[in-house]
Order: C-alpha cells, then sequence, then structure tokens
C-alpha cells in the first residue's frame, strides 16, 4: 500500500506520516504541492492532501487526478484548515472521498483513514 | 462601511485555543486584549497570515523562542534545539489553522475571505506588517508561566 501525502507544510506531512507509520503504513510518499504530486503519483494507492498550497493547491490536484482515467478511483482525504460548508461541498464535487478539518486529533485522522481503506 | 469591531476577536481566540490544544495538547490562557501600539512583534518568532476578499486583514501569532519550541515537540514528538526550518514551519501552520478556524466561524456570521499562505518571521523585535488599516488588537495567552501574542487586524467591507 504506497500513500501519498501532500501539504506545504513539512510539520503536517510529518504528524500525518507518523500517524499512518503507527498504523502500520511505510511506504508513505511525500510531496510538497499539487505539481510535485503529480509526478509522484505512480503507484499510489491513497492520498491525503492540503487544499492551499503554493504551485498547484489541492482542489487543482483532485480534479486533475478524477479527469485522468488511471485515478479516478484513487481514495483522496482531503486536509485542511478550510473547514466552512461552501469549502467541504467544493471538495467533494471535485471528487474527495473524505474530508478532515485542521486542527485535528491523531484518533480523527485514524478514523478517517480507516473508513477510507475499509478497515 | 468598513471597520474594526472587537467581536471580531473572539473566533480567533476560539481557534488559537482549539488548535494548540487539538494539536499541540497545550491548554493556555488567554489574557485581555489591547490595541497594539507600533509595529514590533513582542515574541522571538511570529506567524503571519493574510486575509483578503470581502473582509481584509491579517492574523499573526508570536512565540518566544523556548514556547515555539515546545509547540513543535508537542505537535510532532520531536525536540527541537532552534528556531530552524522545521520550527519555522510548525509556527506558520499554527497561525494557518488559527486564521481557517476563524474563517470557518465568521464565513456563518456572511463575513466570506481567502487565507493566504503564511510567512515567518524569526529575531528579537522583530516587525509584523499587518494588512488591514485598522487598529490591531493583540491577546495575550500564558502558558507554563511565559506568554504569546495573538495579533489580529480585521476589517469588514472590500478592500
Amino acid at each position: 500500500m504506497k500513500i501519498l501525502t501532500v501539504d506545504d507544510s513539512s510539520t503536517m506531512r510529518r504528524i500525518i506520516k507518523n500517524t499512518l507509520n503507527r498504523l502500520g503504513y511505510n511506504d508513505v510518499v511525500e510531496a510538497e504541492h499539487g505539481v510535485d504530486a503529480l509526478a509522484k503519483m505512480a503507484g499510489v494507492d491513497f492520498v491525503l492532501t492540503d487544499w492551499n498550497m503554493p504551485e498547484m493547491d489541492g482542489l487543482t490536484f483532485v480534479k486533475t487526478l478524477r479527469s485522468n482515467p488511471k485515478f479516478a478511483e484513487v481514495p483522496i482525504i482531503m486536509v485542511t484548515t478550510e473547514a466552512a460548508k461552501k469549502e467541504i461541498l467544493e471538495a467533494i464535487k471535485a471528487g474527495v472521498t473524505d474530508y478532515i478539518v485542521k486542527p485535528f486529533t491523531p484518533e480523527t485522522l485514524k478514523e478517517k483513514i480507516q473508513k477510507v481503506m475499509g478497515g | 462601511m468598513g471597520g474594526m469591531n472587537v467581536e471580531f476577536i473572539n473566533p480567533f481566540i476560539a481557534a488559537t485555543l482549539q488548535a494548540l490544544e487539538v494539536m499541540a495538547a497545550v491548554r493556555p490562557r488567554r489574557g485581555k486584549p489591547f490595541v497594539k501600539d507600533g509595529k514590533v512583534a513582542k515574541g522571538d518568532i511570529s506567524g503571519v497570515i493574510g486575509l483578503g476578499g470581502e473582509a481584509t486583514g491579517s492574523v499573526a501569532v508570536s512565540f518566544p523562542a523556548e514556547m515555539a519550541k515546545r509547540i513543535y515537540a508537542g505537535l510532532v514528538g520531536q525536540e527541537a534545539t532552534e528556531l530552524d526550518e522545521d520550527v519555522r514551519d510548525a509556527v506558520g501552520e499554527i497561525a494557518n489553522m488559527i486564521a481557517g478556524g476563524a474563517k470557518a466561524t465568521l464565513s456563518k456570521d456572511g463575513y466570506n475571505f481567502r487565507i493566504a499562505i503564511p510567512s515567518i518571521v524569526v529575531g528579537q523585535g522583530h516587525i509584523i506588517e499587518h494588512k488591514g488599516k485598522g487598529p490591531c488588537l493583540v491577546v495575550p495567552f500564558e502558558l507554563d508561566g511565559d506568554t504569546f501574542w495573538l495579533e489580529v487586524s480585521f476589517e469588514t467591507g472590500k478592500s
């Protein structure tokens, strides 16, 4: 299981990676923004992405993935500070599988990952 | 008609407490807000985020060096020895969560705005350039006998 975590914050990538490692997922790839992430999608089974990032934001990244038949079904969780209803609906429309608002507890992250992974 | 309303500070205060409690497992105590005089920050490291759209301004969170390192350790579970790239990033992410949390609350009241990417300023006596034309409110927070500061410059009405 190869997981890609996309966030311009190294702190957030580390928090997410630590949680994934604790859950037993050790094949974790990191990307700093959407452009970086698109270049690292080969073989990725599951994506966690931030929204507000330089170069390419998370919403554009999700839309780009969903427009490619190869990545149309890859589970994507958006992990973002954008917590307004309007933004959540926009992300769902763009094709995210689930949504986590920052700040989040490790338990929330764990539950959402397990739900999306079907575990 | 735009203008500063002190009630706008409350969602920023709530978001500050929530971000630090949930992500770094610390419980700061808020003090009494005051209007900022001048541009110098009280902390050694500050995360600053511009807000734009139907409401404009900026929000900053300014920490003493030791507290910033402690919060970094609370976030990622690793010690920091200096205000390096990792600690700077962590302070930026806290600022991001404060702006995002306040945005969610304020958008329910009809004040929609965008959040910019955070910038970090380091050094004793550094300057914080706020975007709003109006006054800047400062809220001190006490944590383990030390203080950090939230600064909010927020104006309704389009820029």
